[in-house]
C-alpha cells in the first residue's frame, strides 16, 4: 500500500466515520435485552422526560385503546378543574399538547397520543389513573431508544420500574382492568 | 364528600363502550430489530487479525492509525459502542452473583480481546476499541506524565476494577456503563450533562495520551495480565538500538523501557533489601487494603437503592422511592432484610476486594524494584503498550528502512 | 506551496477549529443552562395557576399565553440547541480532518532527544514516594465520601428506629392497678373523656340558660379537627402541623395553657385531605392519663402533669382524605378502629405500657367510623361500622362476636348504645339498630336520608339524624320509622350529643342548639350564635361549654347569670 492509498483512505475514513452512524439500525440491541416499563410499577414521577442519555427520552405514551372509557370529560386529557371542553391551554393536561382528541361517537371521543409532541412526562397516565381507566402508560420504545448497558432512567426511577426483557420478548402492556359489573 | 372512592383503582370506572361504527385503532408498538451481537463479534475478529498484521507485520504508524480510524467509524458510531467489551465484566459478575442467563454474545465481547491479547498482545486497545481509537486520534501534544507517576496512576484502574465488581455482583449497578466518558460523543447527542464528562475527558485527552485507557479503564487491568504472557511481543525496531532515546520521548503512554545495566554488588544488595523490605510490607499492605475496603463498603452500600431506600424510611423522609415503596406488596421488614443482607455482603466483598487491592499495589511495586533484563536495548512493556505504533515512526533506524523500502 | 507553509496554515486552521469549538461549546452550556431555570419555573408558575379557579377570564387567558409560551419555548429550544450541537458536531470533524491531515501530510519531523537519560533508581524512590502519596490520597477520599454518604452510625450498627408496633420509647415502670371497667364507665359520666363525651349515657350539668357569654377564649398553637375533651378542671385537645403532633392542656376555669407535650418528629406522613389535617382524632382522658392518635399513626399518652408515659407507632395509616377516626378508652384498653385502604385492623392498646393486648386483622375497607363501646351482661363490647361489615367484638379479647354485611359507601358517623342494642345512621349505609347480643337487625330504614358526617343521637324513643344540609329527622327507635322533619338554616358536621334529656348541637356556622325532643317535633329551647365555624363537638365543664372553632381557637361559653 502506498502513502497516497493511505492518505486517502484514512481521510476519507475520518470525515466519513461519523456518517457511519446513519447506517446505524433503529431499535437494535447488542446486548440481546431491551429496557422496558413495567405500567403496574410506575408511579408517574417525571424522571423519564429528563434523566436520560439523549436529550429527548425514548420513554412515550401509549394508549391501549381497548382499555379506554372514550369519556366526554377524559381525565388524562383533561385538568382536574377544566373550565370547559375545549382546547385552551388552561384545560389541558399535557404540556407539550401531545393528545388529539377527536369525536367518534356520541357521547365517545377517542384520545390518541401524538409521538412527536410526547416528551413522556406522565402527566397524563397520572391523570387518567386518578379518575379514569388507567388506559394510558409510559412505555420505552424499542426504535428510539440506544439499549445502553446501564440504563440511566432506570437507575433514577424511584419505583424499580424498569425491567430488561429478551428481545424476542413483545412489549410490556398495562393488564386490562377488570370491569366491575 | 362525593369523590370516588380510590377502592375502584383496580377496575375499570367506565365500561369498555360498544360502538356501532368505529373500531379501534391499532396500537402503534411495532415489532423490532433483532440484536446484532454476534455480527459485532464477527467484526471484532476481524479487525484484531487486521490489526495485528498492521502492528507485527507491516510495522506502519499510519496504518495504525486508519486501524483506529477504523475502529471509531465501525465500533464507535456504527455500532454505538454500546454494549462494549469494556464493560462486559460487569454484566458477567451479575449474571454469575444472579444466576441469570448470560448472552452467549456477551461472553464472546468480554473474552475475545482477552483470548486476542494472549496471542498478539493489546491490539484490541489500539483501535478496535472504540474508546481507546478516540482517544488516539484526539490526541495533539503530549504532556509527558513521569514515569513513576504513570505508574502509580495506572494502579487506579485496578481498584476501579474491583470497586465495579463488587457493585455488579451485589446489584449497585454498572458504573462504567454509567459514567462512561465517551458515550454521548458516539451517540451524537452531546445536549444532556453528561456531555460535560465528554467534553472534560477529550479536553484532557488532547495534552495527555490516552487518560481514560490509562487511568480508568477497568478491562486494562485484565488485558494487561493477560499480554504479559503474550506469543508476539512488540519490538521497536530489528536493528541494533543505538539509544537514541527517540522511542522512549516518542512513546506517550510510558510504555517504553530504557536498558538498565547490571550494577555493581552495592547496588544489587541495595536493591535486593529493598524488595526484600517491600516483601516484609506484603501482610501490611493487605491488612491495609483490607481495612480501607472495610471503612469503604458503606460507602459503596449507600448507593444501592434498597440500602437508600432503608435509610430513607427511617429518617421519615418521604421520597418518590418511599412513595412508590408504599405502592408494592413488600413489607418494611422484608425490605429491611433485603438491605442488610446486601449491606453484609457489600462488607464482606469490599474487604476481599481492599485486599487483593493492596496486593496488586505490593506487585506493582516490587515488580518495579526488580533490575530490568535488557542492558543495553530499549524495549517495550508489552502489558502497557497500547500498539499505536508511535514508536516505529519516531525510531530513525526504523524511518531509514521504510524510506530504503521505497 | 512549500512543506513549511501548507504546515503552517494547517497549524493555524487547527488552532481556528479549536477556538471554535470551545467558544461554542461554552456558548451552547451558558445557553442550555440559562434556558432550563426560564422553562422549569414557567412550568411551576402554569402548575399553579392550574390549581385556581380558572372560571375568570382573565385568568384563564393568562394561563393560555403562558402554555403556549411554554410550549413553543421547550420545542423551539430544543431545536436551538440541537442546530448548535450539529455545527459543534461539524467543527469538531474538521478538527479531527485536519490533525488527519497533518498527520498524514507531513511526516514526522526528525527529532532530537530532548534532556538526559532517566535514572532507573531515582525513578524508583520516585515510585515509593508517589505510591506513598497516593495511599494518603485514598485515605483522605474515603474519609471525605464516608463523611458525605454513610449517614451517623458506622457500617454495622442497624437502623434506629423500630418501626414494629409496640415499640416502646419511653419505659417507665408504671404501676398496673387493675381497672374496674363499670367503674371507670361510671365516672365517666360527668366528665367529658372522649368523643361523644362517655360510653354511657352523658350526665353532665347543662348550662342554666343559653344566654351566654365568653368566659375565656384561647388560641391553641397547632390546627387540628379533634374535639376537646375534659377531665376534672382540666381541658385536653391535640394538634399537629404536619411534622409532629402535641397536645395542649388549658385549664377549665381559666383558659390558661398549662402544659404542650409533643410527639417525636412524624416518622410517616401519609396523605390527608386539607379539611382533615394530622390531628383529625379526638383525644381521650380518663383519671389518670390522656391519649391522642394522630394521622401519622402515632398514639401519644400523657400524664394530666403532662409528662409522656408511653409513645407507640402504629403502621402508616393510609386511607383516602386522611385518618380520622377517634379512640375509644374503655377500662384499661384504648381501642383503635384501623380502617385504611389496605388493611383493616382493630387495635387495643394496653393504657399503661402502650402495648397491644390484642390486634384483630380482618377483611373489610376503608372507613373513618369510631368504634363505639358497651356493656352487655356486665362484659364490654367494642361495636365498629365500616363500609359492608357492622361487627362487634369482645373488648378483653378481641374476638369477633357477629358481623352483619349491611353498610356502604363512605362510613364516617358513629354508632349509639343503649340497653344492649346498637343504633347506627350513615348515607350509603342504612339507618338501622343492631341486637348486641346476636347482632340482629332489629330495624332498618332504608329510605330516610342520613346524615354523612355528623353522628346520629339516640335520646329518649327516637333516633335522630343530623344531617349536613341542615335537615334533622326523628326516626322511631323500636322499629325505624320516620316520624318528622325539622329544618334549619345550616348543616350539621358537628355530631350532636345528648346531655340529660337535652340535645346539644352546633351547625357549621355556630350556631348553638339546645333541643328539647317532643312528640311531634324538636322544640328549640335555645340558640346561641357564636359567630365562627365550628365542626367539632362541644365538651361539657360544670355547666360551661368548651368549643373549638375551625380558625384553632378555644373558646369557653358560659350562661349569664
Amino acid at each position: 500500500m502506498t502513502r497516497r492509498d493511505l492518505i486517502r483512505t484514512g481521510l476519507l475514513a475520518l470525515i466519513l466515520a461519523p456518517f457511519a452512524s446513519l447506517f446505524r439500525r433503529r431499535g437494535e440491541t447488542g446486548t440481546g435485552y431491551f429496557w422496558q416499563i413495567d405500567p403496574d410499577k410506575c408511579i408517574q414521577c417525571g424522571k423519564c422526560e429528563t434523566d436520560c442519555i439523549l436529550p429527548q427520552s425514548a420513554v412515550k405514551c401509549v394508549h391501549q385503546y381497548a382499555s379506554c372509557g372514550y369519556c366526554l370529560f377524559c381525565s388524562g386529557y383533561y385538568q382536574d378543574r377544566r373550565v370547559e371542553f375545549n382546547t385552551a391551554g388552561e384545560n389541558m393536561r399535557c404540556p407539550t399538547d401531545a393528545i388529539v382528541r377527536t369525536y367518534v361517537e356520541d357521547p365517545y371521543f377517542e384520545y390518541k397520543i401524538d409521538e412527536e409532541k410526547c416528551i413522556g412526562c406522565g402527566k397524563c397516565v397520572k391523570g387518567c389513573l386518578a379518575f379514569g381507566n388507567g388506559s394510558l402508560f409510559l412505555q420505552v420504545r424499542r426504535d428510539l431508544c440506544r439499549n445502553c448497558n446501564e440504563c440511566r432512567i432506570a437507575k433514577a426511577c424511584p419505583a424499580n420500574a424498569f425491567v430488561r426483557v429478551p428481545a424476542e420478548k413483545p412489549y410490556i402492556y398495562r393488564k386490562p382492568p377488570e370491569v366491575k359489573s | 364528600m362525593t369523590r370516588l372512592p380510590l377502592i375502584f383503582a383496580a377496575q375499570a370506572r367506565f365500561p369498555a363502550p360498544e360502538f356501532e361504527s368505529y373500531t379501534l385503532p391499532p396500537m402503534s408498538l411495532e415489532e423490532l430489530a433483532a440484536d446484532n451481537v454476534l455480527w459485532r463479534v464477527l467484526v471484532l475478529c476481524v479487525f484484531l487479525v487486521a490489526g495485528a498484521v498492521c502492528f507485527y507485520k507491516w510495522r506502519s504508524r499510519r496504518a495504525m492509525l486508519a486501524y483506529s480510524l477504523a475502529g471509531l467509524a465501525v465500533f464507535g458510531f456504527l455500532f454505538a459502542s454500546c454494549p462494549c467489551p469494556v464493560g462486559m465484566f460487569q454484566n458477567i459478575a451479575e449474571g454469575i452473583a444472579k444466576g441469570s442467563y448470560i448472552p452467549p454474545g456477551v461472553l464472546l465481547l468480554f473474552a475475545i480481546p482477552l483470548a486476542a491479547s494472549l496471542f498478539v498482545g493489546r491490539v484490541f486497545c489500539g483501535g478496535a476499541c472504540p474508546l481507546g481509537a478516540i482517544q488516539e486520534l484526539l490526541h495533539w501534544r503530549s504532556v509527558f506524565v513521569p514515569r513513576p507517576l504513570d505508574r502509580v496512576l495506572r494502579l487506579i484502574p485496578a481498584l476501579l476494577l474491583l470497586i465495579f465488581l463488587v457493585c455488579a455482583i451485589y446489584g449497585v449497578g454498572f458504573p462504567l456503563c454509567y459514567y462512561e466518558p465517551y458515550l454521548p460523543i458516539f451517540l451524537l447527542d452531546f445536549a444532556t450533562p453528561f456531555a460535560i464528562l465528554s467534553a472534560v475527558f477529550l479536553l484532557v485527552g488532547l495534552f495527555v495520551s490516552r487518560p481514560f485507557c490509562r487511568y480508568v479503564c477497568p478491562y486494562g487491568v485484565l488485558l494487561r495480565f493477560f499480554s504479559l504472557f503474550s506469543l508476539l511481543k512488540p519490538r521497536i525496531t530489528a536493528h541494533d538500538c543505538v539509544n537514541c532515546r527517540l522511542c522512549e520521548q516518542g512513546c506517550p503512554n510510558g510504555a517504553v523501557l530504557p536498558p538498565e545495566n547490571a550494577g555493581n554488588a552495592s547496588q544489587r544488595r541495595a536493591g535486593s533489601r529493598r524488595i526484600s523490605m517491600l516483601v516484609a510490607c506484603i501482610p501490611f499492605a493487605l491488612a491495609a487494603g483490607g481495612l480501607f475496603g472495610y471503612l469503604g463498603a458503606p460507602v459503596l452500600s449507600s448507593f444501592h437503592r434498597d440500602v437508600r431506600l432503608v435509610r430513607e424510611l427511617d429518617a421519615g423522609v418521604r421520597s418518590e422511592a418511599v412513595e412508590a415503596f408504599e405502592t408494592t406488596t413488600t413489607t418494611r421488614e422484608e425490605l429491611r432484610a433485603r438491605a442488610v443482607k446486601i449491606r453484609n455482603g457489600i462488607l464482606v466483598a469490599s474487604t476481599v476486594a481492599g485486599a487483593l487491592f493492596g496486593a496488586l499495589v505490593m506487585a506493582e511495586l516490587i515488580a518495579e524494584a526488580r533490575r530490568r533484563k535488557e542492558e543495553e536495548i530499549y524495549t517495550i512493556d508489552a502489558s502497557l503498550c497500547f500498539c499505536c505504533g508511535r514508536c516505529y515512526a519516531a525510531c530513525p533506524l526504523e524511518r531509514k528502512e521504510k524510506h530504503h523500502e521505497k | 506551496m512549500r512543506n513549511d507553509e501548507i504546515r503552517r496554515t494547517l497549524r493555524f486552521l487547527q488552532w481556528t477549529a479549536l477556538t471554535f469549538i470551545l467558544a461554542l461549546g461554552l456558548l451552547l452550556t451558558y445557553d442550555m443552562v440559562r434556558s432550563r431555570a426560564p422553562l422549569e419555573r414557567a412550568q411551576e408558575e402554569l402548575a399553579g395557576l392550574k390549581q385556581r379557579d380558572l372560571a375568570d377570564a382573565e385568568l384563564a387567558q393568562t394561563v393560555r399565553d403562558l402554555d403556549y409560551l411554554y410550549r413553543a419555548t421547550y420545542f423551539q429550544t430544543k431545536d436551538k440547541q440541537r442546530r448548535g450541537v450539529l455545527l459543534l458536531g461539524i467543527a469538531f470533524f474538521v478538527l479531527c480532518g485536519l490533525f488527519g491531515a497533518e498527520m498524514f501530510w507531513f511526516a514526522p519531523k526528525l527529532k532530537v532527544p530532548r534532556g538526559t537519560a532517566s535514572v532507573p533508581e531515582r525513578e524508583r524512590r520516585q515510585l515509593l514516594v508517589f505510591a506513598s502519596c497516593g495511599i494518603v490520597v485514598l485515605a483522605a477520599s474515603l474519609a471525605v465520601l464516608r463523611a458525605a454518604l454513610v449517614p451517623g452510625h458506622g457500617a454495622s450498627s442497624s437502623p434506629a428506629v423500630a418501626d414494629a408496633p409496640g415499640a416502646n420509647e419511653v419505659k417507665t415502670a408504671v404501676p398496673t392497678e387493675p381497672i374496674d371497667l363499670m367503674a371507670a364507665l361510671d365516672a365517666e359520666r360527668a366528665q367529658w373523656p372522649q368523643f361523644r363525651g362517655s360510653t354511657l349515657p352523658n350526665a353532665n350539668a347543662l348550662p342554666a340558660n343559653w344566654d351566654f357569654k365568653k368566659k375565656w377564649t384561647s388560641a391553641i398553637a397547632l390546627p387540628g379537627n379533634g374535639s376537646p375533651v375534659v377531665w376534672d378542671d382540666l381541658v385536653f385537645v391535640s394538634g399537629s402541623d404536619g411534622k409532629k403532633g402535641a397536645v395542649f392542656c388549658y385549664d377549665a376555669t381559666t383558659g390558661a395553657l398549662k402544659w404542650k407535650t409533643e410527639t417525636p418528629p412524624f416518622a410517616s406522613l401519609p396523605e390527608v385531605g386539607e379539611d382533615t389535617g394530622y390531628a383529625a382524632p379526638t383525644p381521650c382522658v380518663d383519671s389518670k392519663r390522656v391519649y391522642a392518635v394522630f394521622a401519622s399513626g402515632d398514639v401519644l399518652c400523657i400524664g394530666h402533669d403532662g409528662a409522656t408515659l408511653w409513645h407507640t407507632r402504629l403502621p402508616e395509616p393510609v386511607v383516602m382524605y386522611g385518618y380520622a377516626s377517634s379512640p375509644l378508652l374503655m377500662g384499661d384498653k384504648l381501642i383503635v378502629q384501623y380502617d385504611l385502604d389496605e388493611s383493616q385492623t382493630l387495635f387495643a392498646l394496653n393504657v399503661f405500657t402502650g402495648e397491644f393486648a390484642w390486634k384483630n386483622e380482618r377483611d373489610a375497607s376503608a372507613s373513618w367510623s369510631s368504634p363505639k363501646g358497651l356493656v352487655v351482661d356486665g362484659k364490654g363490647m367494642i361495636f365498629t361500622a365500616g363500609n359492608e361489615l357492622a361487627e362487634l367484638f369482645d373488648l378483653e379479647t378481641g374476638e369477633e362476636l357477629w358481623w352483619q354485611e349491611c353498610m356502604g359507601g363512605e362510613v364516617a358517623a358513629s354508632a349509639s348504645a343503649r340497653n344492649g342494642v346498637v343504633y347506627f345512621s350513615n348515607s350509603g349505609a342504612l339507618t338501622g339498630a343492631f341486637r348486641a347480643e346476636d347482632g340482629e337487625i332489629l330495624f332498618r330504614n332504608d329510605e330516610s336520608p342520613a346524615p354523612d358526617v355528623a353522628s346520629a343521637v339516640l335520646l329518649g324513643d327516637r333516633y335522630f339524624l343530623f344531617g349536613s344540609g341542615g335537615t334533622i329527622i326523628a326516626v322511631d327507635a323500636k322499629d325505624g320509622r320516620e316520624l318528622y322533619e325539622e329544618d334549619v338554616d345550616s348543616g350539621f358536621y358537628a355530631s350532636p350529643v345528648a346531655v340529660g334529656d337535652r340535645i346539644v348541637a352546633v351547625d357549621m356556622e355556630g350556631v348553638i342548639y339546645l333541643f328539647e325532643p317532643e312528640d311531634d317535633g324538636l322544640e328549640t329551647e335555645g340558640k346561641y350564635e357564636l359567630g365562627k365555624r365550628v365542626v367539632c363537638v362541644p365538651a361539657f365543664h360544670k355547666g360551661d361549654l368548651i368549643l373549638r372553632t375551625t380558625d384553632n381557637e378555644l373558646v369557653c361559653l358560659e350562661a349569664k347569670q
